[in-house]
């Protein structure tokens, strides 16, 4: 055997154990990152071990070949372009995956909270891989992108459920005492479906209308439409013509 | 607000008194089974409206009422219902879901199917016994429901007891008052606890199990 090709045969016995322990350590530190941000959530820890464990195993192929002496600028100059092309053309789903790290490790709200971020608001429905769920106070289901979170602030109401609503009724041609009468009588009527009593905030005269501002406390907000619906229809019933904001 | 109990058992009858006094004015709909048991219901609960379902028609009426119900109890006699109904309700984004037990040992398999609120109404004969006997050594007084937290008993056995219990409230800088052995309330600060006492102490429930941990491993 010549020395090139005894050479040769030790680094290729080097380059199957770079892989070997590479595949070795890629296990072991699966199971260890599962045990220990299981707390995150069962399938987000599996997931996280995963990306680790292809990573070492990549690392470990990369190394065995550069101890093959294959050309190791260029090996690493196309593992750099691979890696490249898919960092770019999967950014959004990169960006989306750390949007769930964010999510699970900073906990910024939870399944059934009610938040809002950006201009969406809503009650969180569940938090997935890429996206959360929320079912708007329009009772819209909105799927949003996790790296939506990373770029908005969040506000998370759960703390002040159920949620209050300010409504502004504009009525065209009556005095402030006869508005706050009409009003508390079209009240009457919906507030077995509110959390608790409503509140006036305030009446406001103007030349021809009365504006009255109303708070209201509402636990499921898909009501929020039937509230303004069944007040409508009260304040129709009566002869009122008014304006709901 | 409107508040819909399913059952008609002394489960819901506890449910509906605790859902009046909550909202006087709100609706409370109370779906029953048995004919006879409606009747009865309409006289116990003259505020509550109350229907007369099959068991299998009470899906459908969430689905047709889901936009309006704000609370959902699920307190049949049956477990498996309460948690049928439970996780229909979930699944139709009805903002609060309630399941109450029947039988404790069925806890484990709510919470496994992620009902966020199960009431175990029996989950204070334990805490209870050992008050009334006085005989334990970390007390779960109250468990809340919406954080991870409670209220637990500690009672100071020896000098070991209180230097832990001492530096536990000191670290997590929690709440407490002390009930001596002649069980007169005393409030005042960790130095005034002794052995004897039971220390009443509210914090989270990782912080009470680390505790609890370490006076295992320290046979305290």
């Amino acid at each position: 055997m010549t020395l090139e090709e005894y050479s040769l045969i030790i680094r290729i016995i080097f380059a199957l154990l770079s892989i070997i322990l590479a595949i070795f350590l890629g296990s072991r530190l699966r199971e260890i990152i599962t045990k220990n941000l299981s707390k995150f959530g069962h399938a987000f820890a599996s997931k996280f071990a995963e990306i680790v464990r292809y990573f070492l195993i990549i690392l470990g192929a990369v190394i065995a070949f550069s101890i093959l002496s294959l050309d190791v600028v260029v090996l690493t100059g196309i593992s750099i372009g691979i890696i490249i092309i898919v960092l770019i053309s999967m950014r959004d789903v990169f960006s989306n995956y750390a949007g769930e790290i964010y999510l699970r490790v900073r906990r910024p709200f939870n399944e059934g909270d009610f938040i809002k971020v950006g201009r969406i608001s809503g009650r969180v429905l569940c938090i997935n891989s890429q996206d959360v769920e929320l079912i708007s106070t329009e009772g819209e289901r909105v799927i949003i992108p996790n790296q939506f979170f990373l770029k908005h602030p969040i506000i998370n109401k759960s703390s002040t459920t159920p949620m209050s609503i300010e409504l502004k009724i504009i009525f065209k041609e009556s005095t402030p005492e006869e508005s706050e009468e009409t009003v508390m009588e079209a009240l009457n009527e919906v507030r077995p479906e509110l959390f608790e009593d409503p509140r006036i905030i305030s009446i406001n005269k103007t030349d021809t209308r009365t504006e009255v501002n109303l708070l209201l406390h509402i636990v499921n907000q898909r009501k929020i439409k039937w509230v303004i619906n069944k007040l409508s229809r009260e304040f129709h019933r009566k002869g009122v013509e008014i304006e709901i904001e | 607000m409107r508040s819909i109990v399913i059952g008609g058992g002394h489960l819901a009858y506890f449910t509906v008194a605790a859902l009046r006094e909550i909202d006087p004015k709100g609706r409370i709909i109370i779906i029953e089974f048995t004919s006879e048991k409606v009747e009865m219901l309409k006289k116990t609960f003259p505020y509550a409206e109350t229907v007369f379902s099959s068991i299998d028609k009470v899906e459908e009426y969430i689905i047709e009422n889901r936009s309006l119900i704000d609370v959902l109890v699920s307190a049949t006699d049956s477990d498996a219902l309460n948690l049928r109904y439970a996780k229909h309700s979930i699944k139709n984004e009805v903002p609060i879901v309630i399941a109450i037990l029947n039988n404790p040992l069925n806890e484990p398999i709510f919470i496994k199917e992620k009902i966020k609120y199960v009431i175990n109404p029996y989950k204070t004969i334990t805490s209870k016994v050992k008050e009334i006997v006085n005989k334990f050594r970390v007390n779960m007084i109250y468990e809340f429901s919406k954080i991870n937290a409670g209220i637990y008993a500690l009672k100071i056995e020896d000098a070991k007891m209180l230097r832990k219990v001492q530096s536990f409230i000191l670290k997590n800088d929690s709440p407490f008052f002390i009930v001596s052995v002649d069980d007169r309330v005393r409030a005042g600060s960790v130095e005034n606890i002794q052995v004897g006492d039971v220390v009443y102490i509210s914090c989270l429930d990782k912080d009470i199990r680390s505790f609890i941990e370490k006076i295992r491993e320290g046979g305290g």
